[in-house]
């Protein structure tokens, strides 16, 4: 896929290009030092009534996505799709109401005019998003947007990109990307993708391929053939780099595979079987489990030396490492005390910490978040299995979906969503599913046949 | 037989119905009392709410009346008077007045002093009234200036004809007994109509002063003395609805403390804001932009402010709002 090599260029903020906002008090603010420094010094006195507000009603913020302008002839219709990838991204963040187009009382045909704000008060949207795409001369898109306030009656943010016609999807994410990080100050994480273990065939006969898509479901693309039986893919996290399970002939390897290219790889030649594998925040090692005997030990390799490190040395199972995101701990599941539990110890191994003690369940694939706030596990108590959040310290344990198979968190790029499997038994099989940390805002994620094993990427850009 | 059953039976409905009557028609519920509405504040809240500012600029030379209402000018009387015109008060030893105690000192000692000794004891009932009288007689300008100077020499003429008088047993003994028959003992009956009678029909003090346009600056010393202050239901009232409108971004919950908004709104008299709202404190980074961004929303949306009282305004028309997260996320 070309994708990730298409020229897309963001260039600056077009706000100068309209001289009304050419100085607003945001600008104001963001003159430099001289005049944050004259901001502070100003001696104030506080008014008469000081009136302190310390609740909040937070709830997903209304917004307007006007149908996006079509720039010439035939851009009407990758301009509406742009728009709908966007509500679509932004309704299922669950931080976003997108509000139903019918409702419009304007229709907005000149992005660069500043829209009726009164009009769009009066059906309470808060922020109001407007572009066009339009094709250029030598066969680029150019897709521009403006984010506009539409209380405090001014622009919050305005790009524009240029990139391949069959692009478009990407640009309505990274459109998503910016409107989300503007509007809740947090990184979006729609520019990202899935890959994922896809599943079709009978349940004797299951075909088990290496799929990967974008984060809401389109553009599925196979990695594998189906002819070995495909487990635990992860992403690296700064390389277009997959690693991943397989049972080929003989003991299941861990394997790389370079989604650019399709090149396979095993990562290193272990006696027994090699499982389990993440990278390292950095891209450059690979965590794993070594089968030794009947027990399992935790090892890194370095993926430009090949050398092998121990990490762990116990006579257990110890499997599923993850790394905290700025690489100094890894939080991996042992049986060491009996029962499946959660432990996190340096990243250069020694003593491990047990940090599950969530009663008579047992704790496994512990996944650290990319921000570094939580760790996501699957607990396995009274005969189901449920999908948690806990901080690394093991307090805060909050359980966010539970059923009768739930398995193999995921968080996005931005650490705010998890996705994970479902299997409900019987004939069906497994799918996708995303909730957030909160435990709100449950969705399943649409995949062409069954799905399981889903594994986030990075931000692609 | 038969009429003692008759005579019993119309005693007993005699007394029954007496008892109807009487009981029934004396009202047992004491008047409903009207409800006050009453508001428990701190003492540290009143002092806020009432302190005043040091350096606040001082009065104008003349400034508006006191309006509380806009309707037809109608000041408010001063119900205690300034004491302007006090006269001064002289002595015999402060120098000495001439001009007016003319009129006064020479009648008396002669009209007065011839009583007849067996008079004597009867007389002391009049004596009060005709010095008043007398005193007030003379038309001057400023009587009252020499009240005491008159009061004092009034009684030093009295003084020589106190003549110890000559007592007759018998005498006293029948002057007594004319007495008595003379004045009907009339003993005070207490009258529960009469109390109503000796309450203040004043009108009460503070009344709302009218005129053309709104001002609340009260003039120096008024009679209550107590500063305006927004009150509990109004604040109350303004958070209930800057809390239903703010809607903070969910990102800031890891570090909530990191993004207090201070946020500054100035109101017209009609409850909407002048300008836009200024954000009192610095920061930097997306989610302070976004929380700032939230908080400014928040107070656009909650216009109009009508909860707050008209008469109140100077109070109320410049106030800093804190929008402070650390509880709403529990930080």
């Amino acid at each position: 896929m070309a994708d990730a090599d298409s020229p897309l260029i963001a260039q600056m903020s077009d706000r100068n290009s309209n001289p009304v906002f050419n100085f607003t008090r945001r600008r104001a603010l963001s003159l430099g030092a001289a005049a944050a420094a004259a901001f502070a010094v100003r001696s104030r006195e506080a008014a008469a009534v000081t009136v302190d507000i310390n609740q909040a009603n937070v709830q997903p913020v209304p917004i307007a996505i006007a149908d996006f302008v079509g720039g010439g002839s035939g851009d009407a219709e990758t301009a509406q799709g742009v728009s709908q990838i966007i509500t679509n991204n932004l309704r299922r963040c669950g931080l976003f109401a997108p509000i139903d187009p019918a409702a419009f009382l304007e229709k907005i045909t000149n992005v660069d005019a500043v829209p009726n704000f009164p009009s769009w008060r009066t059906i309470n949207a808060q922020a109001l998003a407007t572009g066009r795409v339009t094709r250029q001369n030598d066969g680029r898109l150019k897709a521009e947007f403006r984010l506009w306030d539409v209380l405090a009656g001014q622009q919050l943010a305005g790009q524009q990109y240029f990139t391949t016609p069959d692009n478009w999807r990407r640009i309505a994410h990274i459109i998503s990307d910016a409107i989300y990080e503007r509007l809740t100050g947090d990184k979006g994480y729609f520019d990202s993708r899935v890959v994922f273990v896809d599943e079709t065939g009978s349940k004797e006969r299951r075909i088990k391929r290496l799929a990967i898509m974008d984060q809401d479901g389109a553009n599925v693309r196979y990695l594998t053939r189906g002819d070995e039986l495909v487990l635990t893919p992860r992403f690296s996290p700064s390389t277009q780099e997959i690693t991943y399970m397989a049972y080929g002939q003989g003991d299941p390897r861990v394997y790389l595979l370079n989604i650019e290219t399709g090149q396979h790889e095993i990562v290193g030649n272990f006696p027994g079987m090699s499982f389990a594998p993440r990278f390292s925040p950095d891209g450059q090692r690979v965590v794993m489990s070594l089968q030794q005997g009947s027990n399992s030990n935790i090892f890194v390799m370095d993926l430009r030396s090949k050398a092998m490190t121990r990490l762990t040395d116990t006579a257990a199972i110890d499997t599923s490492p993850s790394y905290a995101p700025d690489g100094g701990r890894i939080c991996f599941e042992s049986d060491r005390g009996g029962h499946p539990q959660i432990y996190v110890m340096s990243a250069s191994g020694g003593a491990a910490q047990r940090i599950s003690f969530g009663g008579e369940g047992s704790y496994s694939t512990p996944v650290w978040s990319p921000r570094g706030d939580y760790i996501a596990f699957t607990r396995q108590a009274a005969g189901k299995f449920a999908i948690g959040v806990m901080k690394p310290d093991g307090s805060g344990e909050r359980i966010l979906t539970e059923g009768f198979h739930n398995e193999g968190p995921t968080f996005a790029p931005n650490g705010r969503v998890i996705m994970f499997f479902r299997d409900p038994g019987g004939n069906a099989g497994p799918s996708l599913f995303t909730i957030d940390i909160g435990g709100r805002n449950e969705l399943k994620v649409p995949t062409p046949s069954f799905a399981s094993d889903p594994a986030w990427s990075p931000l692609l850009s | 037989m038969k009429r003692s059953v008759i005579i019993s039976s119309i005693a007993h409905v005699i007394v029954l119905g007496w008892g109807l009557v009487a009981f029934a028609a004396r009202p047992s519920d004491a008047p409903p009392t009207e409800a006050l509405p009453v508001e428990f504040i701190s003492a540290n809240q009143l002092s806020q709410l009432t302190h005043g500012v040091k350096n606040a600029p001082k009065a104008l030379e003349n400034p508006k009346p006191l309006v509380d209402k806009i309707g037809e000018p109608k000041p408010v009387k001063e119900l205690a008077p300034k004491v302007v015109d006090k006269p001064e008060i002289r002595t015999d030893t402060a120098a000495a007045p001439p001009p007016k105690p003319e009129p006064k000192p020479e009648p008396k000692p002669e009209v007065k002093p011839e009583p007849k000794p067996a008079e004597k004891v009867e007389k002391p009932k009049e004596p009060e009234p005709k010095p008043a009288e007398k005193a007030e007689k003379p038309k001057d300008p400023k009587p009252k200036a020499d009240q005491i100077t008159d009061e004092l020499k009034k009684d030093e003429p009295k003084k020589p004809p106190k003549k110890p008088p000559e007592f007759k047993p018998d005498q006293i003994a029948e002057e007594l007994r004319r007495d008595d028959a003379k004045k009907p003992r009339t003993q005070q009956k207490f009258d529960a109509n009469q109390v109503a009678a000796l309450l203040d029909h004043r009108e009460p003090q503070r009344q709302v002063a009218t005129g053309a346009t709104l001002s609340n600056v009260a003039s120096l010393g008024t009679p209550t003395g107590n500063a305006a202050h927004l009150s509990q239901s109004e604040l109350e009232a303004l958070r209930a609805k800057l809390i239903s409108l703010w809607n903070p971004p969910p990102a800031i919950s890891s570090t909530p403390d990191q993004y207090v908004v201070t946020i500054r709104i100035r109101l017209t008299r009609d409850h909407r804001l002048i300008g836009s709202p200024e954000v009192l404190n610095g920061g930097s980074g997306p989610l302070f932009e976004a929380t700032r961004d939230s908080a400014v929303r928040a107070v656009i949306q909650g216009q109009p402010y009508d909860m707050l009282s008209a008469t109140t305004y100077d109070l109320w028309k410049e106030m800093d709002i804190n929008f402070d997260p650390r509880e709403v996320f529990g930080g």
